[in-house]
């Protein structure tokens, strides 16, 4: 439901000045990878679930236990491997002796009843075990024995998985995958940044976190998060962003029918909503813009195009299907004949 | 809302730029349909006054102007029907100049608490692609004025000139007719024959007299080369007739003892090759029997005398044909009498005629063809004079003296060089066409000469 009237500067100026807080907090402690900062914290204020995927070493892990600490929520990991059954993760009904001598079944919660969750090397883990989070991913709750129980909230998943080391891996069936809001690269770093991590950090340790987020000052962000303003236009250029994804459509992109197999699904759409409005929020605005869609669009969208054997073979990646859409469909959904084009002036002070 | 919000600014703004863009679009639209109007228009009109071959100028005026008008129509259609709407417009402000959805979110909420934040952008500006409205329009204005401005003379083409060759066409008809009716020639070589008259007749042009009167000769000697040849045929056909006649004439008074069986089937032998070459002694065999032939004094007597009477009747046919089918077109349309006391009269000793155009008939030749010379040479730099010679028929018949009077020189040997035309035409010139040297060849001949007279020497 929209809100009726913007935030006004005094109201919105406090809570995004706290979130671009986090941020500083989080590129202080790790360093050189301010973009997958920002997204991971827009993956947070979105509640959404996070993948990361990059090379080992570059601060997949550290990066979530620093967002973790941070935000003064449970914080709980688990390493995934092959032998990792659901119950590992789910809990399970236990045996046990009441102090009055009866035996009855107790449920023991598994780690996933925890507020982040960082699913270590998801891919590692059999599908029969990462599909045991289908249901606490999209309903944060977990169903044993008939039972459903509900999931402590605010609830994240953050994975991380390693684009290497194939062999002995699971990929992670379609289904889950479109329940992470996003996949972020977490990309090696430069020479320069190294230089600083090694002269700054001993042994790579990272330094304490200087505040911490308690809850009340989460749920105000997550309050504004309702506040900010999505304007018809722009959730207009959204749906058409996603429908373009679409192969075979009437909008779909001549590129996309040729090369995507499978197009991003309408939670695809609510996502991208959600984490532009994030965006806004940390911006410091108190409208989603186009520039904010533009910028979680890849983020939210690579991992929902399915590509087809043509683009593996030509080499196409699902970033350079998304930059594609970007740059044309149009935002503003001005149709102007051939050959008649309005370029924008400079802007005056 | 307040004149002085930013917002309201912006919203004027795009209130600007939909004004630009309409006369924009109105342009485009305006000139891509004047441009194509005008190749239409152009088109009617060049149709019209081609076909008509009328010439109105107030007809021209008054397409031009209704040009003008449907072009304003269709100018005013298209910007309408493209012009974005002022909505539309301020989202693409916002987009383009990342307003961060305020802009947007002003068309639907209350968003004056944000304005101190806005910076107003310049105007935008529009780019137009004009290159095919610029063409269409440049080459379509050019193709209607070409084709109001053009002259009559240029649309309409001068009607057709045929020279009067009603006299040759009837000759060579009737000889095809006779070779027709007598069959002595191929039947798809007559209808060649005429096809090539037909052509001719098509063709026939006074302004290209020359090719018209060669290729009626060249089919007047193909006529009369088939009829040599069918007189050739039908002579030798009345020579085995006549031999046969009189050698079974003879034969047939010989008493069958003393005819062997051998000799009659050598006889019959041969009258069965004659047979092969003359349908007409295959005829007169067939009445007889089948080969080989049982040549008796009575068969050899009746075959005789039916030989001698196809003889006689062919050779009263042959007669007959010769004297009608002469291919000898009939002279004298030219009174020579006249034209020599003319001649005498007229024309000086050191004038020298090149040539004779005479007015009708198939005795004209390449002579009346029309003479084009690229230049003047020293030696051919006469005044040209037509003069019409009186006629017994009438002034259809007339001949018309074309004569290129040159003025005398000094060198004779000069003078002794310029061939003389013929005065007849016809065949002879058509002959002795290889042999025609051009004034401005002749030059070129004499050096040629003169080198190979030195190689000689």
């Amino acid at each position: 439901m929209k809100p009726n009237e913007l935030l006004t500067p005094e109201e919105l100026k406090p809570i995004s000045e706290r979130a671009a807080r986090i941020l500083d907090e989080l590129d202080r402690l790790l360093l050189g990878q301010h973009e997958a900062h920002r997204l991971l914290l827009i993956g947070i204020l979105s509640r959404g679930h996070v993948l990361l995927e990059g090379l080992p070493g570059v601060g997949k892990t550290a990066l979530v236990k620093a967002l973790g600490a941070l935000l003064s929520l449970d914080f709980k990991r688990i390493q995934f491997t092959p032998d990792l059954l659901p119950s590992d993760i789910l809990g399970c009904n236990i045996l046990q002796s009441t102090p009055d001598g009866e035996k009855k079944m107790f449920f023991q919660p598994g780690a996933i009843f925890t507020n982040i969750l960082l699913a270590d090397e998801i891919n590692r883990a059999s599908p029969k075990t990462q599909s045991a989070m289908l249901e606490a991913m999209q309903e944060h709750a977990v169903t044993l024995l008939g039972e459903t129980r509900p999931l402590p909230e605010p609830f994240f998943v953050l994975a991380s998985q390693n684009p290497i080391e194939l062999e002995g891996t699971y990929p992670i069936p379609e289904a889950q995958l479109d329940r992470f809001l996003f996949k972020v690269a977490i990309k090696s770093v430069n020479s320069d940044v190294l230089a600083r991590i090694i002269a700054d950090r001993r042994r790579g340790e990272t330094p304490p976190v200087s505040f911490v987020v308690n809850r009340t000052e989460l749920s105000e962000l997550f309050g504004a998060m309702e506040q900010i303003y999505l304007s018809a236009p722009v959730a207009d250029y959204m749906a058409r962003l996603v429908a373009a994804a679409h192969p075979g459509t009437a909008e779909s992109l001549p590129e996309i029918t040729q090369f995507v197999a499978f197009g991003a699904s309408p939670r695809a759409a609510i996502a991208l909503s959600e984490s532009a409005r994030a965006a806004a929020l940390l911006a410091g605005r108190p409208t989603v813009g186009f520039e904010d869609v533009k910028s979680v669009a890849p983020a939210v969208l690579n991992h929902r195009l399915i590509l087809n054997y043509q683009a593996r073979l030509e080499k196409i990646s699902s970033f350079d299907l998304v930059d594609m859409l970007l740059s044309k469909v149009d935002p503003a959904g001005v149709e102007l004949p051939k050959g008649v084009k309005i370029f924008a002036g400079s802007k005056n002070s | 809302m307040n004149p002085r919000n930013p917002l309201h600014q912006t919203i004027e703004m795009t209130t600007k730029l939909r004004r630009y863009l309409w006369v924009m679009l109105f342009l485009r639209g305006t000139l891509f349909a004047f441009g194509a109007l005008a190749f239409v228009t152009g088109g009617v009109v060049l149709g019209f006054r081609a076909f008509s071959g009328i010439e109105f100028e107030e007809i021209g005026m008054l397409a031009v102007a209704f040009i003008c008008f449907l072009s304003v129509e269709y100018g005013i259609i298209y910007a309408r029907r493209h012009l974005p709407a002022r909505r539309s417009l301020l989202v693409w402000l916002e987009e383009t100049e990342n307003f961060g959805g305020i802009l947007a979110a002003s068309l639907e909420v209350d968003a004056l608490s944000w304005q101190k934040s806005i910076k107003l952008p310049e105007l935008p500006k529009i780019r137009v692609d004009w290159r095919v409205c610029r063409v269409l329009f440049t080459l379509g204005v050019i193709f209607l004025f070409g084709v109001l401005l053009m002259p009559q003379s240029r649309l309409v083409a001068p009607p057709k000139l045929p020279l009067d060759i009603t006299q040759e066409r009837a000759e060579l008809t009737r000889k095809l007719e006779i070779l027709t009716e007598e069959s002595l020639i191929n039947p798809d070589e007559i209808a060649a024959m005429r096809a090539d008259l037909a052509e001719i007749e098509a063709n026939n042009d006074a302004r290209n007299s020359g090719r018209t009167y060669e290729s009626l000769d060249a089919l007047s000697r193909q006529i009369e080369l088939a009829e040599d040849n069918a007189k050739a045929n039908a002579q030798k056909q009345l020579e085995t007739l006549n031999m046969l006649s009189s050698t079974l004439d003879s034969l047939s008074g010989i008493s069958s003892g003393e005819f062997s069986a051998e000799a009659q089937a050598q006889m019959s032998a041969l009258l069965k090759k004659k047979a092969q070459e003359n349908p007409e002694i295959a005829k007169m065999l067939a009445q007889v029997g089948d080969f080989p032939l049982k040549l008796d004094s009575k068969t050899m007597q009746q075959l005789a005398d039916a030989m001698r009477d196809a003889a006689k009747a062919g050779e009263k046919r042959f007669a007959k044909w010769s004297e009608e089918g002469s291919t000898q077109f009939a002279s004298g349309s030219i009174d020579e009498k006249e034209l020599e006391a003319w001649l005498t009269q007229n024309a000086p000793d050191d004038c020298v005629l090149l040539a004779i155009g005479i007015n009708g008939g198939n005795n004209r030749g390449r002579g009346d063809a029309e003479l084009n010379f690229s230049g003047e040479t020293t030696e051919f730099s006469g005044a040209v004079k037509d003069i019409a010679l009186a006629h017994q028929r009438g002034p259809g018949n007339s001949a018309v003296l074309r004569s290129f009077a040159v003025a005398p020189t000094e060198s004779k040997a000069e003078q002794g060089e310029v061939i003389a035309g013929t005065l007849r035409g016809g065949k002879a010139v058509s002959e002795q066409s290889e042999e025609l040297i051009y004034p401005e060849h002749r030059s070129a001949v004499k050096r040629y000469f003169k080198a190979q007279k030195r190689t000689l020497e």
